[in-house]
């Protein structure tokens, strides 16, 4: 059914990009619930976020999200105030709720109404709050008005016995702020106001507005706190409803008309803290004790609540605006706001444009400084090659800086993927009854968006790995003696131009023995290669086509994606994942990718009078070699380098490509090799097919020739490519070959060179996987 | 300049030849005509694929028409063509023997192709045209790449 709401299209855009951040902080932060409860920050930004949306979502009219937030913010509420100690079945709660938060996201993305059913989660929420409320430890007030009464005015209306509750409670200051106002009061004579003022909703200024009333009240007094705070101010985070805390001289009148002069105030109420309104209550003998005894999953040592809020003492402009008074914070946050002002948002289809623009350009640069190069090759020393060489440079330059520029406004930091695992975890740990902690570092590590969309699969995959079979059963692990607890840690961070990614848990280990016999058994190797297999060889077996260690399949490896899938993906990026691994003491996977997909150097190399782009994070070396020295290893050539033997495939056999026309370099000796050598030498079928076109033609069979060998590695595996010639190393574009083509084995993409011709990319690590599973079954 | 108004059911083809017969296709498909250039073949793509070219930085596969419908095949010639296509989802090129000419067609004078008989297996052709006393088979865009029959790679 079709969706319609109280807004035009523009604000149900700036809508989305709103909910999208509080959305995205409910489900990172929400997750942390369960074990940091006590942060008093966490609790807030959490409660700030659902009563943001409910907001917004009120303001477009889509009900049933204001219903839902509403029902969520009490939840936080409680807990904020102490009232409520977040168990696992409460967080579980949340996050069912968050995920039909998310299909009302999408509602108003599609003006579709979805057929979510979300009554059960409001009840739930619901059911929440009440539990608490009628619980012994909260009085009743609680329950009429649980969202507007802090403990200590519970407390407080406890103690005075049901003296009305003044407005002035509607906002929870701590201790420490309390003190901070009474200090304010007694000891400089000032007096304390709370200020509550009401924008005009669709004020197209609300944040400007805001943003007056601070500088406005600033100039009467000392803005003492406000909600929204000046940096959510500065971040344009702003509701048409405002409450500040004001010390100030001033009588109240004063500042009524300082606020209420400002435009788009619809109104403005001031009222003053009396001294009682701040003053602690005395102990009472049967005080209300809010927070429970932690629960007993809580394995972080609960943190203080008295720091936090004297960290927070200071009107919030971040470490910046510590020790600073209050004419120096206005400034600050004005500057603040002028850097906002210059923050533009930008479709990210743009980017890409953007992007690809400067990958041409990239192209073009190189395509100047060939044309260079062959002009002084052609005329020697002349001013004018000189002068182009100076300015092909010059341009070389400028376009190096654009595009690290560009690659850099496209950076986004891993955090965006890493935010979705603790919530994997958790609920793999309930699933499999073992108990995980994942502990995430790096996460402000940047890399292109190309890449961050790409990896979120393969590391979901490796941590179902890692929770599943990599972690043991609580039993086992205390058998071991190790803690019950496992432990699984993801990293991020940069080395070389690459973001390794490393996925480590303290589990069981792998153990090569099993996994060689396993594979045997399966018959993806013989008793033979077993027998000589290493043992780091053999943890590679985990990612050959059919494996898994697991006794039995369960749902949250084994989905129908093997290691040997995750291992592709991530190759196809142009990345390498390498396993290590201890027997009782853990796995860790490497995984390393380049840090954009966009703009890649590769080798450029001729083959069938084709030109064919290999990409350089794959290639080790490039080498001649006589075709004498081709050996044979089990009825496939290989060739000897350094000692070491490697698998040698001809890419114009692999594509089938026609002979090579052109004569390259013939040896020093031509005597020396004799065609009979070199047939006896080669037994590809190319060979034969060349030999027979040259009979065809009448002509005599070229020289023997220097054989040009590109020397590939993915991961750990080598190989030597054959071709006919190398032509040189390039910046390319990667392009996708033709939806209509599809996908071709052993083509990773296209890309267009600097004189306007297509080259082929070659997927090198499709041509290893291929060689290496031949090899396996040869 | 005057403008020629077509009537507004009618549509504008461009007639091109292939194999001695002469075909059509909406002109709202085409984006250009092209002389013949070098292409870059795609090892391991369906046999009527010639390759693909870059046209203004993108990269499109060619289709050798004649290879696409079993035509007797012919070397491309000076009169040869690429006729640049936009499909739904993607740009190809096709290359034909030659174009001759864009016309005019009004509804009235297609036919449906299952009543004519051409080279061309029906499902490839929308409709035929009779312009002037000559046939004209009206191609369907979207057979040009879609696998058919048995005849997909």
């Amino acid at each position: 059914m079709a969706l319609t709401f109280d807004a035009d299209e523009s604000d149900l855009k700036l809508f989305l990009q709103e909910a999208d951040e509080q959305i995205e902080l409910l489900q990172n932060e929400s997750i942390r619930l369960e074990k940091e409860y006590q942060d008093q920050a966490l609790v807030q930004n959490i409660f700030r976020a659902a009563h943001t949306l409910k907001g917004s979502s009120g303001m477009i009219g889509h009900h049933r999200m204001t219903d839902l937030t509403h029902a969520m913010e009490s939840v936080f509420d409680m807990i904020r105030k102490n009232m409520l100690v977040p168990t696992t079945e409460i967080v579980d709660t949340i996050l069912a709720s968050l995920d039909g938060l998310n299909v009302l996201r999408e509602e108003v993305a599609t003006k579709e109404e979805s057929d979510v059913d979300l009554s059960g989660s409001i009840a739930a929420l619901h059911a929440i709050v009440e539990g608490a409320s009628t619980a012994p430890a909260a009085p009743k007030a609680a329950a009429e008005a649980p969202e507007d009464l802090s403990p200590e005015a519970l407390k407080q209306a406890a103690a005075e016995a049901g003296s009305p509750t003044s407005l002035l409670n509607k906002r929870w200051l701590e201790d420490a702020d309390k003190d901070y106002l009474l200090a304010k009061i007694e000891g400089e004579g000032q007096r304390a106001y709370l200020v509550q003022a009401e924008l005009v909703p669709d004020s197209p200024w609300l944040a400007v507005r805001a943003f007056q009333i601070l500088t406005d009240l600033g100039s009467v007094g000392d803005v003492y706190k406000s909600w929204p705070s000046k940096t959510e101010v500065e971040e344009e985070k702003v509701t048409p409803h405002m409450d500040l805390v004001v010390v100030s001289k001033e009588d109240p009148a004063r500042l009524t008309q300082a606020v209420s002069t400002i435009e788009d105030v619809a109104s403005a109420t001031v009222e003053a803290y009396a001294v009682a309104d701040l003053r602690p209550p005395a102990p009472p003998a049967s005080a209300p004790e809010p927070p429970p005894a932690p629960s007993p999953t809580d394995l972080v040592p609960a943190t203080s609540q008295a720091p936090a809020a004297a960290g927070k003492r200071l009107i919030d402009l971040g470490p910046d605006g510590r020790g600073k008074n209050p004419s120096q914070l206005l400034e600050l946050a004005a500057q603040k706001m002028e850097k906002l002002a210059q923050n533009v948002r930008v479709d990210v289809e743009r980017l890409d444009k953007l992007m690809n623009l400067v990958g041409e350009l990239v192209v073009a640069r190189s395509r100047l400084q060939q044309v260079g190069s062959l002009l002084e090759a052609e005329l020697g020393a002349h001013d004018s090659v000189d002068i182009l060489a100076e300015a092909s440079q010059e341009m070389g330059r400028i376009t190096d800086d654009l595009q690290e520029e560009v690659t850099r406004i496209r950076m986004q930091p891993i955090e965006n993927v890493f935010n979705k695992f603790p919530r994997l975890i958790r609920t793999l740990s309930q699933q499999l009854g073992k108990k995980i902690d994942l502990v995430l570092e790096g996460k402000e590590t940047e890399l292109d968006r190309s890449v961050i969309e790409k990896i979120e699969d393969p590391l979901i995959h490796l941590l179902r790995n890692a929770a599943d079979h990599g972690i043991e059963s609580i039993e086992a692990r205390r058998a071991a003696g190790k803690p019950e607890t496992g432990l699984i840690k993801l990293s991020a961070w940069h080395e070389e131009g690459h973001i390794i990614i490393a996925v480590q848990d303290d589990g069981a280990g792998m153990d090569p023995e099993k996994l060689r016999s396993s594979a045997v058994r399966k018959g993806l190797i013989t008793q033979e290669v077993a027998d000589r297999m290493d043992d780091r060889t053999a943890v590679e077996l985990i990612f050959a086509a059919g494996f898994s260690t697991a006794a039995q399949t369960t749902d949250i490896s084994g989905r129908g994606v093997g290691m040997d899938i995750v291992r592709a993906n991530i190759e196809k990026l142009g990345g390498s994942v390498v396993p290590e691994s201890a027997i009782g003491r853990g796995t860790r996977f490497m995984v390393k990718l380049p840090l954009t997909l966009a703009i890649i150097r590769a080798l450029l190399v001729n083959v069938g009078g084709q030109q064919f782009a290999i990409p350089m994070t794959t290639v080790d070396e490039t080498n001649r070699f006589d075709p004498a020295d081709i050996r044979t290893v089990k009825g496939r050539e290989a060739i000897q380098l350094r000692g070491k033997i490697l698998p040698l495939v001809s890419l114009r056999e692999i594509f089938n490509l026609p002979p090579l026309l052109l004569p390259g370099p013939s040896l020093d000796d031509l005597d020396a090799v004799s065609m009979g050598t070199m047939g006896g030498s080669a037994n590809g079928s190319v060979d034969a097919d060349a030999a027979g076109i040259w009979a065809a033609n009448g002509e005599a069979p070229p020289p023997a020739r220097m054989m040009f060998v590109v020397v590939v590695r993915v991961s750990d595996r080598q190989m030597g490519l054959e071709v006919d010639s190398f032509v040189g190393e390039t910046e390319i574009v990667i392009k996708p070959l033709s939806r209509a083509l599809g996908e071709i084995r052993g083509i990773a993409g296209v890309t267009i060179l600097g004189d306007g011709q297509v080259a082929i990319i070659c997927d090198v690590p499709s041509l290893l996987t291929r060689m290496v599973q031949e090899q396996m079954l040869a | 300049m005057a403008v020629q108004l077509a009537d507004a059911n009618s549509q504008q083809v461009v007639v091109f030849d292939l194999s001695n017969e002469t075909y059509a296709l909406d002109v709202a498909y085409v984006q250009g005509i092209r002389r013949i250039e070098p292409l870059t073949p795609v090892p391991g793509a369906p046999y009527y694929i010639d390759g693909v070219m870059n046209l203004r930085n993108e990269v499109i596969p060619v289709v050798d028409l004649r290879k696409r419908f079993g035509l007797p095949l012919k070397t491309t010639s000076e009169r040869s063509r690429i006729i640049v296509v936009q499909l739904s989802d993607e740009t190809v090129g096709a290359i034909v023997d030659a174009v001759s000419e864009v016309i005019t067609v009004s509804p009235d004078s297609i036919e449906p192709a299952s009543r004519v008989v051409t080279a061309l297996d029906a499902e490839y052709i929308r409709g035929i045209a009779k312009v002037d006393g000559r046939l004209v088979a009206i191609l369907n865009p979207d057979r040009l790449l879609e696998a058919y029959g048995v005849d997909g790679a």
